[in-house]
């Protein structure tokens, strides 16, 4: 009977506490935070946005969401063992992404209409991984060293994928579709 | 009486009398109505409380405390007011609250567990924080048009948050350590964000809803 008061309470004082600022209590909560190397999470809802992400070190990740038309990000990491995170929804989205170094990936996806990506990896062991869906979509893909894999998938009308691979032992699938 | 004369006066009454404050458990209130009062009070020791309420225009408060457990607490309401607060040692908070327009709210910060908690509601406000240390904690809170938000900590695990809603606002963050997280929250529109943050495992957390906003993040 003590332990049930005891919970009861404890409970209250835990939806309390969630009760003051709901808002504030859920946009606290960090994803994921990395033992090592930095972490960044932006989510931008609406038009017109701008996110412009520079990071540089080891273990580095980047997790972007932009839902809406006409939104663009700016992405670089340099350094090792670096990943990126992208949705965007929407039309007339663009990223420009840039990583410098081995083992860095870049995994997402664009779902509406004309939107694209350029993405360029330096070093080895890169990995790109990105799927695009709806109509008038693009894709563009270059990556030097050894080793690297890029995997596109595309569904829709009117689209265009490019991938440039400078080195030697490297992988590109591409698969598009309607 | 002339400003010169208020600002003098408030000056020799609480500076005077912050000698008697240092020590434990004091509680210090200042209440000032009208326009270019200014008030500074000192307090040092532990568990001691500082209230300033200040109604008017153009008035301003400082207070400095140091030790363990204290707490300020300025509220400023009307045009142009300045609040300042200075703290060193550990477990010390610090609210600062102000209501209208063109205010400024300054708060720094040195130790451990030290928090700061500054409300902002009107427009071309401005709040400037610092903390260096370790586990420190600041919260900007702005609603209005065409306010900033300046956050510097340095240190380890310290945290910085700011919620701004209204338009044109501009928040940037300046973190320097190890495990120091950094959380902006922009609602409306044309809202910039900045931040920037240097050693391992820190975090950036970026939410903007609304339309014409920019998000600049930089780690490394």
């Amino acid at each position: 009977m003590k332990k049930l008061v005891t919970m009861i309470l404890l409970l209250i004082g835990l939806s309390q506490q969630l009760m003051a600022s709901p808002e504030l209590a859920s946009f606290n909560e960090l994803d994921a935070i990395p033992v090592t190397g930095n972490y960044a999470d932006i989510n931008q809802q609406g038009m017109d946005n701008n996110v412009n992400l520079r990071q540089q070190g080891q273990h580095q990740q980047a997790k972007i969401n932009q839902i809406d038309s006409m939104n663009t990000a700016e992405l670089a990491q340099v350094g090792r063992d670096n990943q990126i995170a992208l949705l965007q929804q929407g039309q007339m989205n663009q990223v420009n992404a840039f990583q410098d170094g081995r083992h860095n990936q870049l995994q997402g996806s664009q779902m509406g209409k004309d939107n694209s990506i350029n993405t360029r990896q330096l070093g080895n062991d890169n990995l790109i991984h990105f799927q695009q869906q709806g109509q008038g979509n693009a894709i563009s893909i270059e990556q030097t060293g050894q080793a690297n894999q890029a995997s596109v998938s595309q569904t829709g009308r009117g689209l265009t994928a490019s991938v440039q691979q400078n080195g030697s032992m490297q992988n590109i699938a591409i698969n598009q579709g309607f | 009486m002339t400003s010169l004369n208020k600002i003098t006066l408030a000056a020799l009454l609480v500076i005077s009398s912050a000698s008697v404050y240092a020590g434990d458990n004091q509680d210090a209130n200042i209440k000032q109505t009208g326009d270019s009062n200014w008030s500074f009070a000192a307090q040092g020791g532990s568990r001691n409380d500082l209230d300033v309420t200040q109604e008017g225009s153009r008035n301003g408060a400082i207070a400095q405390q140091s030790g363990t457990d204290n707490k300020v607490d300025i509220k400023s309401v009307g045009y142009g007011n300045q609040a300042q607060s200075y703290q060193s040692g550990s477990r010390n908070d610090a609210s600062l609250k102000q209501t209208g327009s063109s205010n400024l709210a300054s708060n720094f910060q040195s130790g451990v567990n030290n928090a700061t908690d500054i409300k902002q509601t009107g427009d071309r406000n401005m709040a400037n924080t610092g903390q260096m240390g370790r586990a420190n904690d600041t919260t900007i809170t702005q609603e209005g048009y065409g306010n900033a938000a300046f956050g510097y900590q340095e240190g380890t695990l310290n945290e910085n948050d700011v919620k701004q809603e209204g338009s044109i606002n501009y928040s940037g963050t300046s973190q320097h350590g190890t495990a120091n997280h950094a959380d902006t929250l922009q609602q409306g529109l044309l809202n910039s964000s900045a931040i920037c943050q240097s050693g391992e495992s820190n975090a950036a957390h970026v939410a903007q809803s609304g339309r014409g906003n920019m998000s600049q993040v930089i780690q490394y």
